[in-house]
């Protein structure tokens, strides 16, 4: 050992600058700026019925596919999915008989996102309808259980800028997260769409 | 002159710096494997093996307090050749010694190699959809896109580390500078309008206007992924352009024109151009009869160069990887109520090496048990002859 570390005066600064060479080397890795040029993409079309986020089922791995959305659920056949808009987990449109259209939006927030009164009552806001207290709320909304899953479930009408507008919205707090579930449109299209909505929440599932 | 020489072959020679060595990569191997709980797989890996210094963050300064899993390995590189080199004589008793050691040796450099070269992406298809990169899992890139013409789009993709630097960028493709007013290694957006009380909007043009920004504690999850954001401000000759508020949590890039020209600002995960197109044709998920448990998950593709030399389907399924181009391309998951195929993109050079080592020093150590063994019974042999 004592001829081993001896003459380590003289290695160590050579030992020392090489290290720091390598250290200064190493830092800068994967930092460059690239340029290039690739013919146009087309924007990918979605299908209508699908849900736009992971598998349900066991996949050969785990996925860090959308890892911000932890639910997963079967849009009707009936419905058109639209592209996601920035804050949109899922967006479909509903066409009546008559022309009229209805929007569906799933959007997630994390933690409670203002509290459920606060977002029912800008829910309500959108309907031109005044705010309810705290109680009134309560006797407002119904809970809905699907699985494990609790939602606690809102039927408003009010004015839209074309008419009587309704929402049925489904709130559901989970884990970290609260997911809100709204189908808005015109009154008698979204009361036919009613039990399809309702049918649409029970396909949420927990990932 | 002579003295100095001598004192660095004896260092690097001998088998007491060979068991220091070994001794400090049991401590780095410990400490990382206590240490994966705070940080996930890939972040220890990245702070303690494929670095030189383990540094730990003291004040804001990077302060390297223990050598890192290249420092070490290098080391004992350097100490092993070099002993090899030092005390070599040709025998054949050492045969089995020197090609055990020679595995060694590439084991070594097969794991230098991979940490180096080895690139992994994801590539995410749509039955029916074609695409000609693939995406990064965890690197994401700032992409400010010229979009003017109707055929090509011109790309200008910066590294998020760059944004993290916050130091302006300056590119001679672009007509403005980017001033980095922010970053945000995780954070999340919400509408203003959705929040009561809501906070001011942090910039000023598109979307960012209408927004809202809430910083997350950085996640080291193995399966989890951090969502990047940062607020951009544009500066021309004549002045500020406006802020601008991107983030990985935004699907739709930001579209403004500028000099005469289009542009689109979008992060997101860093992006691997191919020189070929791959189009999902089919992706299977296939059950036990009557049940619900996987059999066997299969993308059939289609392959097309853009030389024209490759043009064809390719059923990629579990275990039955596509090698194509120095790439490979392995079926890893799926989505989208299994009308999406993910496979795992990995580019390794030198993922041969392993196996060449492992072979090598299997061999040595037979063919060195062989020799004593062999030893063993001519000696028996003779004894019981005699």
């Amino acid at each position: 050992m004592e001829e081993l570390w001896g003459s380590m005066f003289l290695r160590v600064p050579i030992l020392i600058s090489i290290s720091v060479g390598l250290f200064f080397t190493t830092g800068c890795r994967d930092e460059k700026i690239t340029t290039y040029r690739v013919p146009k993409e087309t924007p990918p079309t979605f299908p209508a019925h699908e849900s736009m986020n992971a598998p349900a089922a066991a996949g050969p791995s785990s996925t860090t596919d959308t890892p911000a959305i932890s639910i997963t659920w079967q849009a009707p056949e009936t419905w058109t999915a639209k592209p996601l808009g920035p804050m949109r987990k899922g967006s479909f449109l509903i066409r009546g008989d008559d022309g009229s259209e209805a929007d569906v939006s799933i959007i997630s927030f994390p933690g409670a996102a203002g509290g459920l009164g606060e977002n029912i009552n800008r829910w309500r806001g959108q309907l031109k309808l005044p705010p309810l207290s705290t109680e009134q709320i309560a006797a407002a909304t119904t809970e809905f259980s699907s699985g494990d899953l609790k939602f606690t479930v809102v039927d408003f009408v009010g004015e839209g800028s074309n008419g009587p507008t309704r929402i049925l919205g489904a709130v559901l707090p989970l884990g970290d997260e609260t997911y809100f579930f709204k189908l808005m449109g015109p009154d008698a299209l979204a009361e036919k769409s009613r039990q399809t909505f309702l049918g649409f929440i029970k396909t949420v599932k927990n990932r | 002159m002579r003295e100095i020489r001598d004192s660095f072959v004896k260092f690097f020679v001998s088998l007491q710096l060979t068991v220091v060595l070994l001794t400090l990569s049991m401590v780095l191997v410990f400490t990382a494997t206590l240490d994966q709980v705070n940080l996930g797989i890939w972040a220890v890996q990245e702070k303690y093996f494929r670095s030189f210094f383990v540094l730990w963050n003291i004040k804001g300064f990077p302060v390297p307090v223990f050598p890192g899993g290249y420092f070490i390995g290098g080391l004992l590189f350097i100490n092993l050749v070099s002993a090899h080199a030092y005390r070599f004589k040709l025998a054949w008793k050492k045969s089995g010694i020197f090609l055990t050691h020679f595995g060694l040796i590439l084991l070594l450099l097969g794991e230098l190699f991979t940490g180096l070269w080895q690139k992994e992406y994801q590539l995410r298809l749509d039955q029916g959809q074609t695409r000609s990169y693939s995406e990064s899992y965890r690197d994401n890139e700032l992409a400010i896109t010229d979009a003017s013409d109707p055929k090509w789009d011109e790309v200008v993709a910066i590294p998020e580390k760059r944004l993290a630097s916050g130091e302006p960028i300056q590119v001679a493709k672009l007509p403005f500078r980017v001033a980095i007013r922010s970053y945000y290694a995780n954070a999340t957006v919400q509408m203003r309008d959705q929040l009561p009380n809501a906070p001011a909007a942090p910039a000023t043009r598109d979307i960012g206007a209408k927004l809202v920004l809430f910083p997350m504690a950085i996640t080291y999850k193995q399966d989890d992924r951090n969502l990047p954001a940062a607020v951009i401000e544009l500066f021309g000759p004549e002045g500020s352009l406006g802020t601008w508020l991107v983030s990985t949590m935004l699907m739709e890039p930001q579209i403004f024109d500028y000099a005469g020209k289009t542009w689109r600002l979008s992060f997101r995960f860093a992006r691997n151009y191919h020189p070929y197109a791959i189009t999902l044709l089919k992706f299977s998920h296939d059950r036990y009869l009557g049940t619900d448990i996987p059999k066997n998950f299969s993308s059939k593709i289609h392959v097309r160069s853009d030389d024209g030399m490759t043009d064809r389907d390719v059923l990629i399924s579990m275990n039955n990887p596509l090698r194509y181009d120095g790439m490979t391309f392995y079926q890893q998951s799926f989505a989208n109520n299994d009308n999406t195929s993910i496979l795992q993109v990995v580019r390794n050079p030198s993922w041969l090496l392993p196996y060449v080592a492992c072979i090598l020093m299997g061999l040595g150590l037979l063919v060195q048990f062989g020799i004593h063994l062999f030893g063993f019974f001519v000696k028996r042999r003779t004894a019981v002859s005699s």
